[in-house]
């Protein structure tokens, strides 16, 4: 049988076809330096024991992961069904207000506005070792998946919030070890 | 033979055949996206080639649209064709093949990821919105660091990954398209480096929303001969990466969405967003942009239904994040090299049929005139 072209392009279409995925290529580049967050150390009982003045005692399996440059450090939180999503805010003491704050949180699980003294009433007094803080547990009763615990611990020239998102059951099984995490806050000499 | 294999190929009866299948496949992918999600559905059935319904194999869209392509190809070598008077159908026939080649580009080269970047900042980075890859970068150069990826698809248990600029051995484990930690339940002699030493990464069903899910890779480093050797686990979104320190480099190790550098930057100038009156619902949102390319910046308005196409990319407003201090945003980022294909292929299959009733014209008069 001699070289048929037909046959040949038809064979070397159904090869390029098949044969085309550049997901399997091992790529090789240089880029200008970047800042790596590798400094700290990479062990989760050790990572970030402090950041910008502040200190704190990190459970030993919270895990730091990818925030945004609005937020100080945040955590991935594992509980028994999942996991939740820590984050450390600190702003300056004038920034938003509790109410605007504690409300912009209601709102992101469909819960309605209320009042400052609704919000004190609301919340627990809890102490850090640089000074109490306000806790908020925050469930909307129609929406299991996404619940917040939150805390607003002001400091001196700024207030940290600290908000956790995780489903209800998250919130319930984790409110006690943020607790403590909340407590053992304080700021570096 | 010849004759014979391009009569069976170019058969009207297989075009029409894989056009029925093709109709199942879109009523069973649209139905199993309840199920499975969208991005799900569409590898199993329209992008997969052969996917299995329980035990039994069946031809996934691939297949289908490759033999509706080689059908068409085929058609275009019956030597009765290729006479004027069978111009119209010959056109529509080429339109059809240019339409199918065009899907073909897209499902092969075409990528989508995302932009985000804060007001004031800029990026010069597309990240998949799907695809995953484990980055070792060797940061012990002073000017630059050195950036060896490897691709998803040789996260296969067992496979090695090597490259000339790693003088270690990389051994996949396991990889998880969905992972999540799990404390460790008391002691073990395994060689646990990193992350691994005080949690452990568990695989967690995949999440219909593929943006949810959270790969995640455990892996053996050796052959450095130095306490750097041993197991090694990453997840998706970790700020804190994993690193090796081997013969006086140091590397960075992360998993991460598949990065394309793009030849330019966007920088976000403003971000703004327009709601309905009296509601918390945003009605619109655009984004003052520059494009800069070669340190010369373009102010360009990026909105809702109002993209930026540039060099191949077509950057969408998708969405945007909203923070205590500023406001984010999210571009969609599309390159397809098929963009233009549907738009010829289907000018082109018009003009067929056009031509197709000028030559049918005559006899239709004639038949008329009796």
């Amino acid at each position: 049988m001699g070289f048929n072209k037909e046959y040949f392009a038809l064979f070397l279409f159904a090869f390029i076809i098949c044969s085309c995925d550049e997901n399997k290529h091992v790529k090789s580049y240089r880029l200008p330096k970047t800042s790596f967050n590798i400094s700290k150390n990479e062990v989760p009982k050790d990572i970030q024991k402090s950041i910008n003045g502040i200190s704190w005692d990190l459970p030993q399996n919270w895990v730091p992961s990818d925030g945004h440059s609005m937020r100080l450090a945040s955590f991935d939180v594992p509980f028994s069904r999942g996991i939740g999503d820590l984050s450390i805010v600190s702003l300056g003491s004038e920034s938003g207000g509790l109410t605007a704050n504690v409300n912009r949180w209601r709102k992101q699980i469909d819960l309605g506005p209320i009042s400052e003294s609704e919000i004190k009433t609301e919340s627990i007094v809890g102490q850090s070792k640089s000074g109490s803080f306000r806790l908020f547990r925050l469930i909307n009763d129609s929406s299991k998946e996404k619940a917040i615990l939150a805390a607003v611990l002001p400091m001196e020239g700024k207030t940290l919030y600290i908000k956790l998102t995780a489903s209800q059951q998250g919130i319930i099984e984790l409110e006690t070890i943020f607790t403590q995490f909340c407590s053992s806050i304080d700021k570096v000499q | 033979m010849k004759q014979e294999i391009i009569k069976a190929l170019s058969s009207p009866k297989l075009f029409a055949y894989s056009l029925v299948w093709l109709m199942v496949l879109v009523v069973v992918g649209t139905v199993s996206q309840r199920d499975i999600g969208l991005f799900a559905s569409q590898q199993r059935y329209f992008s997969s080639y052969i996917f299995l319904f329980g035990p039994i194999p069946l031809p996934g869209g691939r297949i289908v649209l490759t033999l509706m392509l080689t059908n068409l190809i085929s058609m275009l070598f019956k030597q009765n064709l290729w006479k004027m008077k069978k111009i119209g159908i010959l056109v529509v026939h080429l339109g059809g093949v240019m339409l199918l080649v065009g899907a073909g580009l897209t499902a092969i080269f075409s990528s989508e990821g995302s932009m985000v970047i804060e007001e004031g900042s800029r990026s010069n980075t597309i990240d998949d919105f799907h695809n995953t890859e484990l980055a070792i970068i060797n940061i012990s150069e002073q000017n630059y660091d050195i950036y060896t990826v490897f691709g998803q698809h040789l996260f296969v248990r067992g496979n090695n990954l090597r490259h000339e600029n790693l003088n270690f051995d990389i051994t996949v484990l396991e990889y998880m398209d969905n992972s999540t930690f799990e404390p460790i339940s008391g002691q073990s002699d395994i060689q646990y480096r990193g992350m691994l030493k005080n949690i452990s990464l568990k695989e967690i069903p995949i999440d219909k929303d593929d943006m949810k899910n959270r790969p995640g890779i455990i892996f053996q480093v050796s052959g450095s001969f130095t306490d750097s050797d041993g197991i090694y686990g990453l997840i998706f979104g970790q700020s804190v990466p994993a690193t090796l320190s081997i013969n006086g480099k140091q590397y960075v190790m992360s998993i991460q969405k598949k990065k394309t550098y793009l030849p330019f930057a966007i920088e976000l100038l403003d971000f703004k967003k327009v709601m309905h009156p009296g509601t918390q619902v945003a009605k619109s949102f655009s984004s003052r942009i520059n494009l800069i390319e070669d340190n010369v910046p373009r102010s360009v308005l990026i909105e809702m239904n109002k993209p930026l196409r540039h060099k191949g990319y077509t950057f969408f407003q998708a969405s945007f994040i909203e923070g205590l201090d500023g406001e984010a945003t999210v571009l969609a980022a599309v390159h397809n090299y098929g963009r233009l294909f549907p738009y010829i292929s289907s000018i082109i299959m018009s003009i067929g049929l056009l031509l197709h009733l000028l030559t049918k014209l005559p006899s239709l008069m004639k038949k008329n005139k009796k």
